[in-house]
């Protein structure tokens, strides 16, 4: 596995790295979301990132989050007070996405890098875990992903972290790219429903919106790993 | 002798006539002893004044008394039935309307709250 994903350019494993790592990646993030229990904690992690950008975005627009709720199913809840709807509702999915893209991108960029970001990452769940959380299931779910991080993070060889951020960032990618695709379920609940009765804009209009922004992160990432 | 002589005539003589006379006396005296009787009670009855400014007085103790009483009968009679005074409930009320000052801000605060799934 070292060897395969070795950088040295003299190893045959190592091009083929080079050249396909990212459809090996995006392989291995689509084959972890069909394990039964394997995807649990993914599905958990964006989830997490899909809240905390509905939070993050009321705090930008002059409001704050009350309280953030992780369910086992993968499911999420937001509560926050003031701040501009339309933008706290429209963040959700399209935050996702960018914390995919992001993770990614800035894991690709360096080592060091990947590594502060996984540690600014672990940060920020320990803070949501600390300000955000109210109830057991919640607590327990944050603590899972916080650990994930802190292992990624205590890794002594600072390469696996670097490709483990990148499926990580993958995953929650695909999660993104996926999830609004629920929201079409006639029941006019949701994101997508709230964005709906806020602007007469059909529901699959935003449903669309979103997944052609994850498309369009997806496809940003397969340019920079080409190159 | 003389003495035996002067004791015998008195005494049959003595015995002879003092029992009827006496009886008849007493009988007369009684008459008279009825009428002090009937003459004391005749007295007494007028003696009897109707003081106004005491009964006023007795009436108005009377009054002051009653008045005393009812609350504590009052209090008796609701504390019978567990229900608290008028005063009681007030004040429990203000006290409450203290204590929900904090909550009805907790639920305006909710009712301000956006949910996103």
């Amino acid at each position: 596995m070292s060897s395969f994903l070795s950088n040295n350019p003299s190893q045959k494993p190592s091009v083929f790295w080079r050249k396909y790592h990212f459809f090996i990646l995006l392989f291995t993030a689509v084959i972890f979301k069909q394990l039964p229990l394997v995807s649990i904690p993914f599905n958990w992690l964006e989830s997490y990132f899909h809240e905390i950008s509905h939070g993050i975005a009321a705090i930008i627009t002059g409001g704050n989050i009350v309280r953030i709720q992780l369910f086992a199913n993968g499911a999420g809840l937001c509560t926050t007070q003031g701040g501009i709807a339309f933008i706290i509702s429209f963040s959700g999915y399209a935050g996702a996405t960018l914390w995919g893209w992001g993770i990614y991108k800035l894991a690709s960029a360096h080592e060091q890098i990947a590594q502060l970001f996984s540690v600014l990452i672990f940060l920020l769940l320990v803070s949501s875990f600390v300000f955000w959380g109210r109830d057991l299931l919640t607590w327990f779910i944050l603590a899972v992903l916080a650990g994930i991080f802190l292992l990624t993070i205590k890794l002594k060889k600072v390469h696996y972290l670097q490709r483990l951020m990148q499926l990580f960032g993958l995953l929650i990618l695909l999660n993104s790219l996926f999830s609004p695709s629920s929201l079409l379920d006639g029941r006019h609940l949701g994101d997508g429903a709230a964005l709906a009765s806020m602007t007469f804009v059909p529901e699959i209009i935003w449903v669309l919106i979103w997944f052609l922004i994850a498309l369009l992160a997806l496809y940003s990432l397969y340019k920079t790993a080409k190159r | 002798m003389h003495i035996s002589s002067s004791f015998n005539a008195p005494v049959t003589s003595g015995i002879n006539n003092k029992p009827i006379a006496p009886i008849k006396n007493s009988e007369r005296t009684a008459e008279p002893v009825s009428q002090v009787e009937q003459a004391t009670t005749k007295q007494t009855q007028p003696s009897i004044v109707i003081d106004e400014q005491a009964i006023a007085l007795f009436k108005e103790n009377e009054a002051s008394q009653s008045t005393q009483a009812q609350p504590n009968k009052e209090k008796f009679s609701s504390a019978s039935q567990d229900q608290p005074s008028l005063k009681n409930e007030t004040a429990v009320a203000s006290y409450q309307t203290v204590s929900n000052l904090a909550q009805r801000e907790s639920v305006q605060q909710l009712l301000g709250v956006d949910l996103f799934a």
